[in-house]
């Protein structure tokens, strides 16, 4: 279970909370409830179609066309492809050392077009061979798991070619009902408005085109620099 | 003022207060001097007292064993689970204090059966609830209570095993990840949405097409294992 408040009064309820109840002051207790489709939040279809009222009657197989853990580190789904034609913008390392063979890293920062560097925007990696298989993380923690505003750090991505997107996490209340986002984010994230938009490389800025595309390409112990993002937030 | 400073001031009044924050795939439960500490289990693999009542009306047992081979089936990482004793003792809401004291350091799973006990603990409705007890210094996790709601038929809409499974992740220390059916909330398709069989088994809902896709575990539920206990 999740506090769903907004930051200011999350702060205030730890307050409360350490006043309180100081008899718990060497540990904390934390929950985190799993729940039903809200009401307020429709299932969207993947394939874009609008709403899914209900689910199917007929029994699925989990199966059939799920990549699947075992075969996701080593680059199943990935491993192809080239990249992007004029790719220069963002630079290949071989630091931090990933820790799992096959995987490598992919780092950068998300700003607002100002120049704010934004933290709690959801930064997603998707294969462009096997879409589904994404794996993602915040800005505003790097590497190390240190927070640093603006900076992202996916770690553990399979080797592969990779489009790379971010989505704002709504910063209206609502967001925080039900549970939806851990707190680091309720309390962290951007109430910055603005379109989702892939990493297009050298041509990223506040105005482009939120659906150009610059693929990058993961490979085996290195990491993936200055995938950076300037929102389209119009300011 | 950024919200950022408070805990750390809180900090400065006591060296155990309890912050948590959390990322995508992970839970980060403590800032000091800047510096996070995961949320994190002492030692793997972690051995269950279950509860000896059914779940569902059936084997609760044979759903928490299925549960742990699906965590245990990932690469790369140590086994979550150990052993699984099963009490004799039905737990139930007039029973559960006495059952399931507060950090313990027993970790107990116990199946709700009329949803009474998550309803007493202010969260009546919801499919399951990982509860974890940690030291706040150091990350290390102290006890785990897993409540899975048995009063919700397992169905397409809210599998059973797929919520065992979602809150185990949970007290090995992962947080909720928006992968999945709604990706930026306010309803609005975002791009790349992902297949719902491969949506993540740590997204915060049930799998609205179905969710007995939530029973295998996905890529990034696999990210968040390997970075808190990766080789």
């Amino acid at each position: 279970m999740k506090l769903n408040i907004k930051k200011y009064l999350y702060s205030i309820l730890v307050l409360f909370l350490f006043l309180s109840f100081s008899f718990l002051a060497a540990c904390d207790q934390r929950e985190s409830a799993r729940q039903v489709n809200p009401d307020n939040a429709p299932p969207t279809n993947p394939d874009g179609g609008g709403p899914i009222s209900t689910p199917p009657d007929s029994p699925l197989n989990p199966g059939d066309d799920t990549p699947g853990p075992g075969g996701s580190p080593g680059g199943s789904g990935g491993g192809g492809g080239t990249p992007g034609d004029d790719d220069d913008d963002d630079v290949v390392t071989d630091d931090p050392t990933p820790p799992i063979a096959g995987t490598g890293i992919i780092r950068g920062m998300v700003q607002s077009s100002g120049g704010t560097d934004l933290n709690g925007v959801h930064v997603r990696a998707v294969n462009v061979d096997n879409p589904n298989l994404q794996i993602s993380s915040f800005s505003g923690i790097d590497c190390d798991l240190v927070l640093l505003d603006g900076e992202f750090c996916i770690q553990n991505v399979p080797a592969g070619t990779y489009r790379i997107l971010i989505e704002r996490l709504d910063g209206s209340p609502a967001a925080f009902q039900n549970n939806r986002y851990s707190q680091y984010i309720s309390s962290e994230i951007t109430t910055l408005v603005f379109p989702d938009e892939y990493w297009n490389g050298a041509n990223e800025s506040d105005t482009d085109d939120v659906m150009e595309i610059e693929t990058i390409v993961v490979t085996d112990g290195m990491t993936v620099m200055d995938i950076n993002f300037i929102t389209n937030d119009g300011s | 003022m950024n919200i950022r400073y408070l805990p750390i001031l809180m900090i400065m009044l006591s060296p155990f207060v309890a912050i948590q924050n959390s990322s995508a795939y992970h839970n980060l439960n403590n800032i000091f001097e800047s510096t996070f500490v995961f949320r994190s289990l002492p030692g793997m693999p972690v051995n269950f007292e279950v509860d000896g009542g059914t779940l569902g009306g059936g084997n609760g047992l044979t759903i928490v064993q299925d549960a742990c081979d699906e965590w245990d089936g990932l690469p790369n990482v140590p086994n979550f689970c150990g052993n699984l004793n099963q009490l004799e003792t039905d737990i139930t809401s007039s029973n559960f204090d006495s059952i399931v004291p507060q950090n313990d350091g027993v970790n107990t799973i116990v199946f709700d059966e009329n949803g009474s006990i998550l309803a007493d603990l202010g969260v009546p409705g919801v499919l399951g609830l990982g509860l974890t007890t940690f030291n706040t210094a150091s990350g290390l996790i102290t006890d785990i209570t897993i409540l899975i709601n048995g009063s919700i038929p397992s169905s397409a809409s809210a599998d059973l095993l797929a919520t065992v499974i979602h809150e185990m992740g949970h007290t090995w220390g992962f947080a909720h990840v928006p992968i999945g059916g709604i990706n930026t909330t306010n309803s609005v398709d975002g791009f790349d949405r992902i297949s719902p069989s491969a949506i993540p088994t740590m997204y915060p809902f049930a799998i609205p097409q179905d969710d007995r896709f939530g029973r295998t575990l996905e890529n990034d539920d696999l990210g968040a294992a390997l970075l808190n206990y990766g080789p």
